[in-house]
């Protein structure tokens, strides 16, 4: 009898080291601020494979993505599966985007951007700010259980979203912006996901070596000197990025900056505005805003995936430093 | 009245910036004159455009249309704060740089609303069309758009082979 006691405390106990296992995974989870968290830290910690559609306006695009955490870091390959060849290999903070039609590879820096499924950048702090979050129920996503999530914007000057988090690993397998008045505006969505799975190295490696083709290596110069521009964004919004070009001749805006409010961003262009360029101008296309307003001697452009007053905003309030 | 002239004619085709145009059609409000000279370079635009001049109904648009544009305030540029410039590093999976987009052979699949300068936008709603309303820059919008892909989004492919139309103007939003 005292055996069987015995036994039975231990067979309670494995059960409930088993559930409490399954507990750590997503029970403790009660608000949504720690999804939101859960889906940042795991797009950056732990190796996945899928293929995912990027939805918009009508028109799709499918890509392959493997992502692999190892002891020394984060490395990656996507590839198109549509269209033209392209890949990005990943190497910690670099990348190399390979364009076979144009014999090239271009190396660039990957700060400041972010991609499905890491498509966050901010904190939940910062989003906060912002977005209100809410839980939505559940649904399924090639093939896996996950978590919806709201985040509805507490002003006009962004779009809400609505995400799937892997209830296994908290990854994003769908994302979805939306407006409120006309619906779903774009949205990623994995069709195949598989997580925590051993990749061989050679999978990351590129479909061409390059031999003989253009390597462009002016993305990976950074900026000693900003361009004092003050842009007074829309609340929550803050510069993410700087960058200069067109110092390779290629006719390209001579200043790119990027304003995040940790989820939505807009890229802002100031180049020295033609003779014949126009006073304002604005343009809408899905999801992409585009404002374009002369100010001075400056042609200054704002465009990104947010309504138009937020790119108007941007444009309007730029102050040049006094020469 | 010369520099007003100089003013006139840079307003209609397109090369004065926002403030200066305000100003400029206050004044042709005021001075009558002014206005003859405007609706003189709209026929002669118009002749050198479409051979097809401007009606006098089209004028008389023109002058509501100023009228209530004098009627609105001179917009001041806002003062921004001065935030860092410090850039923000960020470590995500697979970024992934469309520059590819700026590089790759680009064929412009679709067509494209044109965009209008704001100063024509507003002679319109007076009921007059003036032939300086400039298509909008398709392969720039399309530039733009491939260059703010290299940091926001995922999609690989040229802006240009992925996307449909631009709506333009004001009645986009």
């Amino acid at each position: 009898m005292k055996l069987f006691n015995l036994n039975r405390e231990i067979a309670l106990l494995v059960l409930g080291l088993a559930a409490s296992v399954c507990w750590a995974d997503t029970g403790r989870l009660v608000d949504p601020s720690d999804w939101i968290a859960r889906t940042v830290q795991s797009s950056h910690g732990i190796t996945y494979l899928g293929v995912y559609t990027f939805s918009h306006d009508g028109k799709s695009e499918t890509s392959r993505i493997i992502h692999l955490k190892d002891a020394e870091g984060e490395h990656g390959k996507l590839e198109s599966l549509d269209g033209p060849p392209r890949e990005i290999i990943r190497e910690n903070d670099h990348i190399a985007c390979y364009l076979p039609d144009n014999h090239m590879v271009k190396l660039d820096r990957i700060e400041g951007r972010h991609f499905f499924p890491a498509l966050l950048s901010g904190s939940t702090t910062q989003l906060r700010e912002v977005y209100n979050f809410s839980f939505a129920g559940s649904d399924r996503v090639a093939g896996r259980e996950c978590r919806l999530i709201r985040l509805d914007p507490k002003d006009s000057y962004r779009y809400g979203y609505r995400f799937c988090a892997d209830n296994q690993t908290g990854l994003l397998l769908k994302a979805s912006m939306e407006d409120g008045a006309k619906g779903v505006l774009q949205q990623f969505a994995f069709t195949e996901f598989i997580a925590d799975i051993n990749i061989d190295a050679s999978k990351l490696k590129p479909s061409w070596n390059g031999a003989g083709w253009t390597w462009d290596r002016s993305g990976l110069i950074v900026d000693q000197e900003l361009s004092g521009v003050v842009i007074n964004p829309p609340q929550g919004f803050r510069k993410v990025l700087e960058m200069h070009r067109g110092a390779d001749g290629r006719n390209l805006p001579s200043i790119h900056m990027v304003f995040s409010d940790g989820l939505a961003k807009v890229s802002m262009f100031i180049e020295p505005a033609r003779v014949n360029s126009s006073m304002n101008s604005e343009s809408r296309r899905g999801a992409l805003s585009f404002f374009s307003s002369r100010v001075g001697d400056q042609q200054v452009t704002a465009i990104g995936e947010v309504p138009p007053a937020t790119a108007e905003q941007l444009v309007k309030t730029a102050v040049f430093p006094t020469k | 009245m010369e520099k007003m002239n100089e003013d006139l004619s840079a307003l209609h085709d397109g090369e004065i910036d926002e403030l200066s145009a305000v100003r400029l059609l206050r004044s042709l409000d005021q001075k009558p004159e002014l206005l003859d000279e405007w609706t003189m370079y709209s026929l002669i635009g118009e002749a050198l455009r479409h051979n097809e001049p401007v009606t006098h109904a089209g004028v008389e648009g023109a002058q509501r249309a100023l009228a209530a544009i004098a009627q609105e305030p001179i917009p001041k540029q806002k003062t921004a704060s001065r935030r860092s410039a410090s850039v923000k590093r960020s470590w995500v999976p697979l970024a992934i740089a469309a520059s590819l987009s700026v590089f790759a052979i680009g064929v412009t699949l679709e067509t494209y609303e044109p965009v209008r300068s704001a100063s024509v936008a507003v002679l319109e709603r007076g009921g007059i069309v003036l032939a300086d309303s400039r298509p909008a820059d398709q392969e720039e919008m399309d530039r733009y758009a491939d260059l703010h892909r290299e940091v926001a989004v995922p999609g690989l492919q040229r802006a240009s082979l992925v996307t449909s139309e631009w709506v333009g103007g004001p009645q986009g939003r």
